[in-house]
């Protein structure tokens, strides 16, 4: 899943960049309030473990397929979400730089698409619910399965939207979605069973490992509204981008006749008011300033407007949360 | 790709950046930044002519040609993004957008080209501290270094294990789904103690070492002018509540002393050592290095004057080779370079290991390790070295080299061992510990000559006093 830096085009990369970085940074935080010390070096730890795990192919007796973990669960249900992140980002980070394995400007695609929505989404709406009430083996394993399928299609579906609304490729969206939605649920799969497999291990040999079973880090719904406003913000900019395409992203959803209905043409509708009449960033490029440099200028507009929508939103959370007080 | 082959890479691609070939550059921010604007521009720019990709293979050739990287590493970085790349590559080719599809094939080179370059000339390291000065959060910069560096101590790990499965398993490729809970699980379990051993070490040789200021400048000077002496007052630690692993011990070790710490399995030696470094907390009492308390504040400035020997060696060495390693104290604790530069040529040359500086640490002998770890405590100048069973992994060549190392050296010693004949003859002064309490306390001849002491806590005499040697 690690997209290299051709797939993208600087405004995509820059604006994923930005929103990882708001995301990272919000993480960061959490922990270092959180954190004693001993944290950090776990962190260090479970990722080296995680990344050597990741080098190792797995084959699944009858089938002759393979596959290896991305550990986003793993590490969020042995660390918590937070640090889970944190940790997955820096995985992804040294692999960049090492190996080359996707690039520094997709970097934020790549930390978002592959840690972000098993962190944040997959793992506090599905794994932990899931295992509040009991917690043994299968049910360890039903909730890895589902919660890696979920974060990984929801990664897969990212890295399409990202890859076409960056048009560097004429594929069709639906030769997009075919090609990469199926894979993904097979991959998911086999993350969720090698997720399921090792947790199950370790709640046997040594249950307090396991953050889930300590009963702690249940996602207060301060950070779940501030995180799933990062998300809408991150769509809203990508969606501003998608412009270009003569069918952009919400255009064709809106016409899909599976999808069409009021809600979403509605949707599609409002977002492409607010694109016709607040887009700074037609064709991706500034008026008046052609090729790369204009795109540039236009991926650095983007992120200050990720940015300061996100402060915004921050402050508003603030003041209400002081109106409660 | 098996995973021996992955780690192989690893390595390759980590002595190109710390090993001696390295080309070693200055400003390491400058040229993270440049090589990102770099990207973004090569990413941005449209190509549709057939000059421009040609321009773009003379770029990508002389980077490669300059780079002085083997082609196999270049191989090896293309084929890890060319498959991803190749699908979309090939849905602009078969809709015929032919300039599309080969503008991602270049920029996917070109991009993977610039990474490469910028490895090849610093380490992890150093982009690390360049992220510091581009002010991205110390946690997150932190957990890169720890990470690369904790990859290359499990990778050994990692291939043990896969070995082992390998050799129960023949038929099997990789590693089955069945036993995919108890090899992950086990190898996670097995690490993370591991993990921490090592972060303990590093801790050791000034990682996390607070900046200097007035304060901790003073508190270096009462060490330093103080006549060394480590005591302990009434110190009590215990494990997981109730297990007792020191109990209201006193004890005060003088400079120069040379002591030897005995007693069997599980008696608290080791635990004794680490907390009088901080690496385990006590629960009560006092521990004091020239009188200067062990709390949290004070422990970096400890550490920095008392040297700790790990019983096994793989716990303390974790660069990627002998001379990166040896100097990872001096550069956490920022030391003048000139000077440690002099103080390591002598202590290589007194160590005679003028030869292996450059290697790899995973290609050293356990007691080519020993010397290695024994040279990264020294050169920081300590005023004590306490060592966990230094005689472990050593031959009898290396065991005497140590012998007559500890008998010259005029630094206070704590050694604890099993091997009663090396600490009758390095060793002056003897403790017997026995559950946490100091049960005899005295000189060699009256501790470790006198059978009817040894045998109550289940010792032996040594093998010369026994007339065997």
């Amino acid at each position: 899943m690690h997209m290299a830096d051709a797939l993208i085009s600087a405004p995509i990369g820059l604006t994923m960049m930005g929103a990882t970085a708001l995301a990272l940074g919000y993480a960061i935080k959490k922990v270092e309030k959180e954190d004693n010390g001993s944290k950090s070096v776990k962190m260090g730890i479970l990722g080296a473990m995680v990344f050597a795990a990741q080098m190792v192919n797995f084959t699944i007796p009858g089938t002759g397929a393979s596959g290896h973990i991305i550990g986003t669960i793993l590490l969020a249900a042995l660390l918590g979400p937070f640090a889970g992140f944190i940790t997955i980002a820096s995985i992804i980070l040294v692999q960049a730089l090492v190996f080359a394995d996707g690039g520094l400007l997709a970097y934020g695609c790549n930390v978002f698409n592959m840690g972000f929505y098993s962190a944040f989404i997959a793992y506090p709406l599905i794994m932990q619910p899931l295992l509040k009430k009991e917690i043994n083996t299968k049910r360890i394993m039903g909730a890895s399965l589902l919660s890696c399928i979920v974060g990984v299609i929801l990664g897969a579906i990212s890295v399409i939207a990202e890859t076409y609304i960056s048009g560097v490729s004429s594929l069709s969206l639906t030769s997009f979605i075919l090609l990469l939605v199926p894979i993904h649920i097979v991959i998911g799969a086999v993350e969720g069973l090698i997720t399921g497999l090792v947790l199950g291990y370790l709640y046997e040999a040594k249950p307090s490992l396991l953050v889930i079973n300590e009963k702690e880090e249940e996602m207060s719904k301060k950070s779940i509204m501030v995180l799933g406003s990062l998300t809408i913000l991150t769509a809203t900019v990508l969606s501003l981008f998608a412009s270009k395409n003569p069918d952009g992203l919400e255009w064709s959803l809106a016409k899909d006749e599976v999808t069409r209905t009021k809600a979403i043409s509605s949707v599609a509708h409002f977002f492409s008011q607010i694109q016709s009449h607040l887009s700074l960033l037609p064709d991706y490029s500034m008026k008046g300033i052609h090729g790369g440099v204009g795109t540039a200028i236009s991926g650095f507009i983007g992120i200050v407007t990720v940015v300061l929508l996100s402060l915004l939103i921050k402050k508003l959370i603030a003041k209400k949360e002081q109106h409660v007080n | 790709m098996s995973i021996k082959k992955h780690f192989d890479d690893l390595k390759e691609i980590d002595e190109l950046s710390s090993g001696k070939q390295r080309k070693k550059s200055s400003h390491p921010t400058f040229w993270l930044v440049i090589s990102f604007v770099f990207i973004l521009v090569s990413v941005s720019i449209h190509l549709d002519h057939y000059s421009s990709f040609v321009i773009y293979a003379i770029i990508i050739g002389a980077f490669i040609a300059f780079s002085h990287n083997p082609l196999k590493l270049w191989i090896r970085r293309f084929a890890s993004v060319f498959p991803f790349i190749a699908v979309f590559a090939l849905g602009s080719f078969l809709v015929g957008d032919y300039y599309s599809a080969a503008s991602l094939i270049a920029k996917g080179f070109i991009s993977v080209t610039i990474i490469g370059i910028l490895m090849s000339h610093f380490t992890i390291d150093e982009i690390g501290s360049a992220m510091e000065t581009l002010k991205i959060p110390h946690l997150f910069v932190q957990q890169i270094t720890l990470l690369y560096r904790y990859i290359f101590i499990f990778a050994e790990e990692f291939t043990i294990m896969s070995k082992s499965y390998q050799l129960r398993n023949p038929l099997t490729k990789g590693i089955s789904i069945k036993d995919v809970g108890p090899f992950l699980g086990s190898f996670i379990l097995r690490n993370l103690h591991y993990g921490d051993l090592v972060y303990q070490a590093m801790c050791c040789r000034g990682f996390e070492y607070m900046r200097m200021n007035k304060k901790t400048k003073e508190k270096i000077e009462t060490i330093k002018n103080n006549p060394f002496e480590i005591k302990l007052t009434n110190v009590s630690v215990h494990y997981d509540h109730d297990l007792v692993a020191l109990n209201a011990l006193n004890v005060t070790i003088k400079e120069g002393e040379t002591v030897a710490l005995i007693g069997s399995n599980g008696a608290g030696k080791t635990t004794l050592l680490s907390a009088i470094l901080g690496l385990i907390k006590h629960d009560s009492g006092e521990i004091s290095i020239s009188g200067l308390p062990l709390n949290k504040e004070n422990q970096h400035i400890i550490r920095r004057f008392v040297g700790l020997i790990f019983q096994n060696p793989d716990h303390q060495l974790f660069k990627a080779n002998v001379e990166d390693d040896i100097m990872f104290g001096p550069q956490s604790y920022q030391l003048d370079p000139e000077k440690i530069k002099r103080k390591r040529e002598k202590l290589v040359h007194d160590f005679g290991i003028e030869k292996l500086m450059h290697r790899s640490i995973h290609t050293l002998s356990g007691g080519e390790k020993r010397l290695v770890a024994l040279l990264g405590v020294l050169i920081l100048s300590p005023k004590a070295i306490l060592m966990d069973e230094p005689t472990v992994f050593l031959d009898g060549k290396g065991r005497n080299e140590l012998k007559s190392y500890i008998k010259k050296s005029p630094l206070t010693q704590i050694i604890c061992t099993h091997d009663l004949d090396f600490a009758y003859e390095v060793c002056e002064r003897v403790i017997i510990l026995d559950k946490g309490t100091i049960v005899a306390d005295g000189t060699k001849e009256e501790i470790l000559a006198n059978e009817e002491v040894l045998k109550s806590f289940q010792l032996e005499l040594p093998l010369q006093l026994r007339g065997v040697i």
